[in-house]
């Protein structure tokens, strides 16, 4: 296609740019050196994607700080804040208290949101949900979640997560940035910056979102790599059979001089790059090569025809159809068979501000099986030896019925003081729960453990110091828990 | 202004340096004078060694009041304090002489003799003010030549460490002894030696009053703009570690010797740090201490493909993945064989789905400090699996998808410190071997 020489650089295309380089160096040279500084800011940089491997590409040095316990994460996010009462925080005491006020000294002053503040009674509305121990750890779940109940022995329930934001999108970018305001890189992206990547022919950092699930959107900037190397941003899969967008060749070309054109395109931008020192054309030049890596193993990994029967009803009937919940658990699971160090699902539509009853039951229903599958696939896979998986929403849900409250139907509105998480696998302790909520599960009794301390814990079981995990931008340093966070070592098994 | 003796005295410092370049300049100017023999400066060397004269008498009298402090030590301040007065005579004589040399014919070298001894004594001074304020042995301490203190030996691990020679007593000689020693003596205090710690300063003992009421305890923690703050404002902070370091230490009592298995967890986690070594609660898994590797042998098998993971930075022990794709390059066997030179280093390896049937795993080296090992979705047989003498330490072991037996259980019993195999997919049908425990049913 393109007739070059390699090493005379004939091509009009290099001389231009050698010329603006001469035109480049000069000014360089007399501005005092101050563009010399600039560049020698960037070198680090440069030499951080210098290490890349045929076998995997190498994390920043120095770390891991720690022996990890986990070389991969899925963290499967429950967008919509998943009500505690009707899952995992048991609080039999509310029966004799249906339809009652809340009491002020529970409430203790707090701002409700705009959308029950002006509510004349708040009506405690216990679950209509039977609830029952299960396992050696006697864990209390939920009617709802028949399968998740199979697996409590492997789940470490933190009863006492709480967050500052009670709405939405500032809970959400607090959970997936460590900030409530847009901008900061994700926790998938931290790590793919600080560990590198152990399947060259992969992104280190893939989001699944399930299609079966309505309810507020989320956007690409919770998976986005915020100041960090634009490499380390998510990589979406999409359900279908095309995936990643834009990742096909277009129709009629064979695609048989791709490789050889990437390596003309990247002699040109590392020209670039050298002429400009912009660490951006070097994100530039990674991504092109890993979309064309991508475009053999994407397809490998979305042919599910290796997949056995027991496998697909294992995950649920609805594994079957791509992009739903249950096909991404799969997914994930093939993911990180495949060594990608950080999967990231959302299913949406927790946010039952009425209706609540029914509306969780088909959440559940939708969701449940394919959980406790990915569980129980990993662990007999070996791979829930060093695999963490996380369970979680932005907050949870008020004690009190938003709106009107029926023997059978109530609604329950944002509540950021208390909700429930779990995690599995590598590094935590199986079978445990920490933290306790007082009897309307509104507030934290015991062991709180904040969003920074959850990043902080994560990161720790990866073998990441949380505080020396740090990226200069615009004047300071910034690190995923900014200046909190303390590791919850009870967690740790 | 009770304290105007100490304010001008202050100036000390700022002072002596003024005599020191008028007299060094006299000095100079007649030295080149009678070199070159045609020149004469005799006006200016007049000029220069009045200025000096007068600023040495200057610098004295500060000197004199700041000595006054009692801050110093005593025979050390006298020795400086007459040299400086002698050299300041000198100095005076000096300009007398050359000033008067026409009048009443002094003899020149009278005058020149005047000066060398004044510029004797100017180093002498000089050299004393130094120790002084530095330290006796800060001129000398990196000379290439005479001895040097020996330092204890660093340790290499937390439980070798003791609290005081190891931790607390680099943190005084960085933060603290440069004021508090003998010769300088801020607030009557040295903290040079166990000795002196002990007889403590001009607030009582160092280490007997333990926490918020120590003064020393007290004064690290005073922020930076605070008047009575230690190390004082502008001078290099104790950082949050080194506080805690010193507070832990001293509500312990004090001791100069106990070593750090005697103090709590929390505190050989804050030494551990300090001293950068492998955190004990991390040591678990890396008990052994790993010689490095060869240089170039991990890029070696980079090169073919295998995946090396650092465990932990500078620890030289490895996670091991030889991945299907590094096949296409090498042979499975040269693969397995080129891990010889890594095989002590290696604690993780991964070598799953690589169609690895028994003879393969044969070649694998030895590696006595394997803990997991993924040997899943393979062509292995029970024969295969007699490797217990190879990995002694292994604790995790994946098989699954293996044709693996209830035959191998009695080999992989003998392996002590195996916890976990994970059997899914293989023809094993049971749970539970001694400590064992088998992962998915058959």
């Amino acid at each position: 296609m393109c007739h070059y020489d390699k090493t005379t650089h004939t091509h009009p295309d290099f001389q231009h740019i050698q010329k603006k380089i001469g035109r480049r160096d000069f000014l360089t040279k007399t501005s005092l050196g101050i563009g010399a500084l600039a560049l020698g800011s960037l070198f680090k940089a440069d030499k951080l994607l210098a290490e890349t491997s045929s076998g995997g590409i190498a994390g920043l040095p120095g770390l891991p700080h720690l022996v990890p316990k986990a070389k991969r994460v899925v963290y499967l996010f429950q967008s919509g804040g998943p009500s505690q009462f009707e899952t995992f925080d048991y609080k039999p005491e509310l029966a004799k208290m249906f339809g009652k006020d809340l009491p002020e000294s529970v409430r203790g002053g707090q701002r409700l949101t705009g959308m029950s503040a002006n509510q004349s009674s708040l009506p405690i509305a216990p679950s209509i949900f039977k609830f029952q121990q299960y396992g050696q750890s006697r864990a209390w779940v939920s009617e709802l979640m028949p399968y998740t109940a199979e697996v409590v022995d492997e789940l470490c329930f933190v009863k006492s997560m709480h967050t500052p934001q009670i709405n939405h999108d500032p809970a959400i970018t607090f959970f997936q940035t460590g900030h409530q305001l847009p901008g900061r890189p994700s926790i998938g992206s931290w790590v793919s910056y600080g560990l590198g990547s152990d399947n060259n022919n992969l992104p280190s950092f893939i989001v699944l979102n399930s299609k079966n699930a309505g309810g507020q959107p989320l956007y690409a900037r919770l998976w986005g790599n915020g100041f960090l190397p634009t490499e380390h941003q998510g990589v979406q899969f999409r359900s279908g059979t095309d995936p990643v967008l834009f990742l096909n060749n277009p129709e009629n070309y064979d695609g048989a001089d791709r490789g050889k054109m990437l390596e003309y395109l990247k002699e040109l931008n590392t020209l670039q790059y050298e002429a400009f020192g912009d660490p951006e054309i070097n994100a530039r030049i990674a991504q092109y090569e890993m979309a064309y890596r991508m475009q053999s193993s994407v397809p490998e990994l979305t042919d599910m025809s290796n997949e056995p029967d027991y496998i697909f009803d294992m995950y649920g009937s609805d594994s079957r159809d791509s992009g739903t919940y249950a096909a991404n658990c799969l997914m994930a699971r093939r993911l990180l068979e495949k060594d990608v160090k950080f999967v990231q699902l959302y299913h949406r539509g927790w946010d039952q501000h009425a209706y609540l009853p029914g509306a969780i039951r088909t959440q559940c229903k939708n969701t449940d099986q394919a959980t406790a599958a990915l569980i129980k696939d990993l662990k007999q896979r070996g791979l829930l030896e060093d695999t963490l998986v996380i369970w979680g929403g932005e907050f949870g849900r008020t004690v009190y019925s938003q709106g009107k409250l029926t023997p059978n139907d109530y609604g329950r509105d944002h509540h950021p003081r208390c909700f429930t998480m779990w995690m599995a696998g590598a590094g935590v302790k199986p079978g445990f729960t920490y933290g306790e909520t007082d009897d309307f599960s509104y507030n934290i009794t015991k062991n709180p453990v904040s969003v920074h301390d959850f990043h902080a814990t994560l990161l720790y079981m990866m073998g990441v110091d949380h505080e020396k995990l740090t990226f200069k931008h615009q004047g300071r340093r910034f690190r995923l828990t900014d200046v909190e966070g303390h590791i919850v070592k009870d967690l740790i098994a | 202004m009770e304290n105007l003796d100490l304010f001008i005295g202050r100036f000390h410092p700022l002072l002596v340096h003024l005599p020191i370049g008028f007299l060094m300049l006299a000095f100079l100017m007649w030295a080149y004078q009678v070199w070159a023999k045609n020149q004469d400066y005799r006006q200016a060397i007049v000029f220069a060694l009045l200025l000096g004269a007068l600023s040495a008498t200057a610098a004295c009298v500060a000197g004199f009041l700041l000595a006054s402090s009692g801050e110093y030590d005593t025979e050390m301040v006298a020795q400086h304090q007459w040299a400086g007065i002698l050299t300041t005579t000198m100095a005076g004589c000096g300009y007398a002489a050359f000033a008067m040399r026409n009048r009443m014919a002094v003899h020149s070298r009278l005058a020149g003799g005047m000066l060398c001894a004044m510029i004797l004594g100017l180093g002498m001074t000089g050299h004393l003010g130094g120790n002084l304020t530095h330290g006796s042995d800060y001129l000398t301490a990196y000379a290439p030549f005479g001895k040097k203190e020996s330092l204890p030996p660093a340790p290499e691990s937390i439980q070798e460490t003791q609290l005081f020679p190891h931790v607390i007593r680099p943190i005084l000689e960085q933060k603290c002894v440069s004021c508090h020693r003998q010769g300088k003596l801020k607030g009557g205090l040295s903290l040079e030696s166990p000795e002196s710690i002990l007889r403590g300063g001009e607030s009582g003992p160092v280490v007997s009053s333990p926490g918020k009421e120590n003064e020393l305890i007290r004064r690290i923690h005073l922020k930076e703009s605070d008047e009575e703050v230690m190390p004082p404002k502008g001078k290099k902070q104790l950082t949050k570690e080194e506080m805690a370091l010193l507070e832990a230490w001293i509500s312990s009592g004090g001791d100069f010797s106990k070593p750090m298995t005697a103090y709590a967890d929390s505190v050989s986690g804050l030494a551990t740090g300090y001293l950068g070594l492998v955190p004990s609660g991390e040591t678990e898994d890396l008990k052994v201490v790993l010689a490095p590797v060869r240089p170039g042998v991990l890029e070696e098998l980079r090169g073919k493909g295998v995946l090396i993971r650092e465990l932990l930075d500078g620890s030289y022990s490895y996670d091991v993945h030889i991945p299907a794709a590094a096949l296409r390059v090498e042979r499975l066997e040269d693969l397995l064989l080129s891990l010889e030179p890594i095989r002590q280093n290696v604690l993780w390896l991964d070598l799953s789905g690589l169609g690895m049937r028994d003879t393969d795993l044969a070649g694998l080296p030895a590696m006595p400090n394997l803990l997991k090992l993924r040997l899943e979705r393979n062509h292995l047989t029970d024969r295969g699996l007699s490797f217990s003498g190879k990995f002694p330490g292994l604790q995790v072991l994946n098989l699954y998808g293996n044709e693996v037996t209830d035959h191998c259980l009695e080999e992989l019993g003998k392996l002590g410190k195996l916890r976990r195999v994970y059997v899914w997919q293989t023809r094993i049908t049971q749970t539970q071997v001694g400590e064992i425990r088998l992962i998915g049913e058959g």
